[in-house]
């Protein structure tokens, strides 16, 4: 059957080549020396910029490209598509995120390497990731505690924005999708004033509710939402060895959950940063940002805005680089600070905001003695004062690359230090019952241990292929949860470190792309959490998942081309442990059934500057029977269409 | 010096001047918000705490100057202490009692939409109901799966204007609970012939806390006097 498989395959190719030849000279395939992106630089890795291919820690790209052609509404909506393991479901009303066996809190989101202030359950607001400004999506999965600090356990997934560009851009462009009556607005601007660079990008999304209601009595409200996302950025050349970066952005999200009462959500950052090439072997970048989120209730009668959360942080950071070639190595080593500030209904009357200063330091030695080996070791110190804790991680990894094949074995630590809320909290939930937080807490920790494969190369003149495929083992220590307490004689809910569990995982990734246009990539994912005999486990993971896409690009004529690219997602049954009231004692198993979602997204592009985008998405029309925690937010077939126009290359 | 610098980034509020300012809520802040006569009629808004489980607040209409007044529910046997001799409606958290009346939705969202349209000629009057677990007077017991219930009356027309779901214990508890307010103006028609309208404006207090259970209601009585 496998056979008969690619007996199909070879033949759709071939066929499609010859087609290929055969059309006029002028008609110039999508194709160029790196189809696969494999020589793309990322920076997540190591935090200095290196190629893909040469990096001994697994980095996953998620190109502007691969975003286009899945024709995604979000961030949350290409991370799923892209990575096999990643689940996003709903919880409390907002989004949670699931990776690898992993929570969201174990996930590290950073755009172009800084942190974001603000929570939403179990992470950032995930709708404070526009797309107007993604060049690409850096994902580096397992422990990065080394490089970043808290929180980079199960993975980082950093998202680089647009480079300064040589000439002036400006885009504009509009999405309806028209199930939820879904709108996108964006827009950026691109230009050179001298020595100085200005990026401006806006983005604005208008979604009605959703309400979902399964065969039996579940029933899960997504509540109208609008967003906007205004961001600037300054970039100025000063000399040919500095170059200083100032950024600013506000956010504004507001969510219906009632008809007298709606949430708001604003986000205020800012930062500057000095890149300074010493010389030809040393490098020094200076940065400072700050980031404030605030959630408010307003109340729609009264009119009355009233505030009752805002995280501030400011982050400091040094990054010094030096090369030593004599010695085949690249010397990193960094300092970082951050005040973190945290006013929450959640605190109590007479104390309703915390802060803390935590101080790393860091270095790093990568070691390349030759074309075929390259080594990478790494320790860093962290200090937290609200917990008076520090905590030592460290790494080390290495790859040996043997014509197309190549090998990476990696050890890394990581930990997450508890939050304010985790160690402050003294909030009436729901007016029910009291959750409290714990100032004894713990860090989490972990130890990840994984080993890759890869190869890459071409296949006759036109296809060029990759095959990677990874297996991993975590030891996660100290799990951070809620458990009952017996306080004031009454029940109530009180953070926790319980029982250490093992996650077990293998990745595997094919991806090929034929010089006629064809391209396709397949992931698959397995992950199993191990917990001790009688412990429930509470991490959500599906065991098997499997994104794929079917893609095929060609640029017919100067005013004419197109892509069309079929894509999808499988997610295994899973019967997961989930607790049937908070009380740590009651947990129930839940069988969640398998689904996949496919859509098929068709990408026209007109006189050079104009795309017309339409797309179904869920063609099966699949509906979960119940709108359970790990059931998939969707109410079937949707449609979409949009436009987006360079205008720029309109005039050139 | 560390100390100083933690003081001064953690002061550092960017968004301040957004937002209103949280009102104080000094002895609970219970109030009568403003409170009109014109004509024998008597109109206004009040602002209670009816956030206890084992509370029932008071109103009378009738007199002058509306009068509230607390009881409190012995967990024993459940009986109130000094219930009041006048009183026309009473609130438990959301849920409300009257004093022999009857009380109709109607489908009007301002009390003057109701008065210009005059007497709903549709509409069903309810009366209070006796039941052995008519109000929860202890959720302590929730993470333990079961809650503690007080028999009484209560009236399920004027209860609706805000349903809390917290899903059904054991299996299905929605946490947290979904609440879905009714600004609908309730009409009620005491046991002397009288009518009021009553609409819920808030169930949230107006302080930083947002707390639900406080209730702040818009009255007028009497309306359609002959």
């Amino acid at each position: 059957m496998r056979r008969l498989y690619i007996y199909i395959l070879a033949a759709f190719l071939s066929a499609t080549t010859a087609k290929a030849e055969g059309e006029p000279s002028d008609s110039t395939a999508t194709w160029n020396s790196d189809p696969l992106g494999l020589q793309t630089v990322v920076v997540t890795a190591t935090r200095t910029p290196k190629p893909l291919k040469d990096i001994p820690i697994v980095t996953r790209v998620i190109t502007a490209e691969d975003i286009k052609k899945v024709d995604a509404t979000n961030v949350k909506d290409i991370l799923q598509q892209e990575l096999p393991g990643l689940e996003f479901t709903y919880s409390m009303g907002h989004q949670v995120l699931n990776m690898g066996g992993y929570d969201g809190n174990n996930i590290l989101f950073l755009i172009d390497g800084e942190r974001m202030a603000g929570e939403s359950v179990d992470n950032i607001d995930f709708s404070r990731l526009d797309m107007a400004s993604i060049e690409r999506i850096e994902i580096v999965k397992g422990a990065a505690s080394t490089l970043y600090g808290s929180a980079a356990m199960g993975g980082v997934i950093n998202i680089i924005t647009k480079s300064p560009s040589d000439k002036w851009t400006v885009n504009v462009n509009s999405r309806y999708e028209g199930a939820n009556k879904e709108w996108r607005h964006g827009a950026s601007a691109d230009f050179n004033v001298g020595k100085v660079n200005s990026l401006t990008t806006f983005q604005m999304t208008d979604a009605d509710s959703l309400s979902l209601r399964g065969e039996v009595s579940s029933l899960l409200t997504a509540y109208a939402n609008k967003t906007y996302n205004v961001k600037e950025r300054l970039t100025c050349d000063v000399s040919d060895v500095l170059r200083l970066t100032g950024r600013a952005g506000y956010f504004f999200r507001e969510r219906n959950s009632s008809t007298f009462s709606h949430e708001r959500y604003r986000d205020l950052n800012y930062g500057v940063r000095g890149n300074w090439a010493i010389n030809q072997q040393q490098d020094l970048e200076v940065a400072y940002s700050f980031d404030q989120y605030d959630k408010s209730d307003f109340a729609t009668l009264t009119k009355r805005d009233v505030r009752d959360y805002s995280n501030r942080q400011n982050i400091g950071r040094m990054l010094y680089n030096v090369q030593m070639s004599e010695w085949h190595s690249l010397l990193t080593a960094g300092v970082d600070f951050m005040n973190d500030y945290l006013m929450s209904y959640q605190f109590s009357d007479n104390e309703n905001s915390h802060s803390q200063n935590s101080y790393d330091a860091f270095v790093q030695w990568n070691y390349t003695p030759d074309e075929h080996l390259a080594v990478i070791g790494g320790l860093r110190y962290d200090y937290f004062s609200a917990a008076a804790e520090g905590m030592p991680t460290w790494k080390v990894a290495g790859m040996y690359t043997a014509g197309s094949n190549s090998f990476r074995l990696s050890y890394a630590s990581g930990f997450r230090a508890p939050s304010l809320k985790e160690l402050y909290m003294n909030f009436y939930m729901g007016g029910l019952f009291m959750i409290y937080g714990n100032e004894n807490l713990r860090c989490e920790t972990n130890h990840n241990f994984s080993f890759t494969w890869s190869n890459d190369g071409t296949m006759g003149d036109h296809l060029h292929y990759c095959l990677t495929a990874t297996g991993y083992y975590n030891i996660f220590n100290n799990y951070i949860t809620t458990a009952t307490v017996l306080r004031n004689e009454a029940y109530g809910q009180m953070y926790t470190n319980v029982a250490n569990q093992k996650i077990v995982g293998a990745d595997a990734n094919v991806q090929v792309r034929h010089s006629n246009g064809i391209g396709a990539k397949v992931s698959y994912a397995f992950v199993k959490n191990i917990v001790e005999k009688g412990q429930p486990d509470l991490t959500s993971s599906r065991p098997h998942s499997l994104t794929w896409r079917v893609d095929y690009d060609r640029q017919f004529c100067d005013n004419y081309g197109l892509n069309v690219a079929l894509s999808g997602r499988f997610l295994s049954a899973g019967t997961l442990t989930e607790y049937t009231t908070n009380l740590l004692a009651q947990s129930a198993e839940r069988h969640y059934d398998a689904y996949s979602l496919w859509k098929l997204a068709l990408s026209q592009r007109f006189a050079k500057g104009i795309t017309l985008n339409c797309a179904l998405d869920n063609l099966f029309n699949y509906k979960p029977k119940n709108y359970y925690a790990n059931s998939p937010v969707t109410i079937g077939l949707t449609a979409s269409v949009g436009m987006s126009v360079d205008i720029d290359k309109l005039f050139k | 010096m560390t100390v100083a610098l933690s003081g001064v980034l953690s002061g550092c509020d960017m968004m301040g001047g957004l937002y209103d300012d949280a009102e104080e809520t000094e002895n609970g802040g219970e109030r009568i918000e403003y409170h009109t006569v014109a004509d024998g009629v008597r109109s206004g808004q009040y602002y209670i705490d009816a956030t206890s489980y084992t509370q029932w607040i008071y109103i009378n209409l009738h007199a002058d100057q509306p009068s509230i007044c607390t009881t409190e529910i012995s967990m024993e046997d459940y009986c109130e202490t000094e219930k009041p001799d006048e009183w026309d409606f009473a609130l438990h958290r959301y849920d409300v009692k009257t004093n022999g009346a009857e009380v109709m939705m109607t489908p009007y969202h301002s009390i003057e939409a109701l008065l210009s349209a005059d007497m709903p000629s549709e509409g069903k009057w309810v009366r209070d109901e006796y039941s052995e677990e008519a109000i929860i007077v202890d959720m302590s017991h929730m993470l333990e799966l079961y809650l503690v219930y007080a028999p009484g009356y209560v009236n399920k027309e004027a209860s609706k204007w805000l349903d809390v779901n917290i899903g059904t214990l054991p299996d299905n508890l929605i946490m947290p609970p979904i609440y879905t307010m009714r600004d609908n103006v309730m009409l009620y028609r005491f046991a002397d012939g009288t009518y009021a309208a009553i609409q819920l404006v808030n169930y949230m207090s107006n302080d930083r806390y947002q707390a639900k259970g406080w209730m702040t209601v818009a009255y007028k009585y009497p309306v359609f006097a002959k």
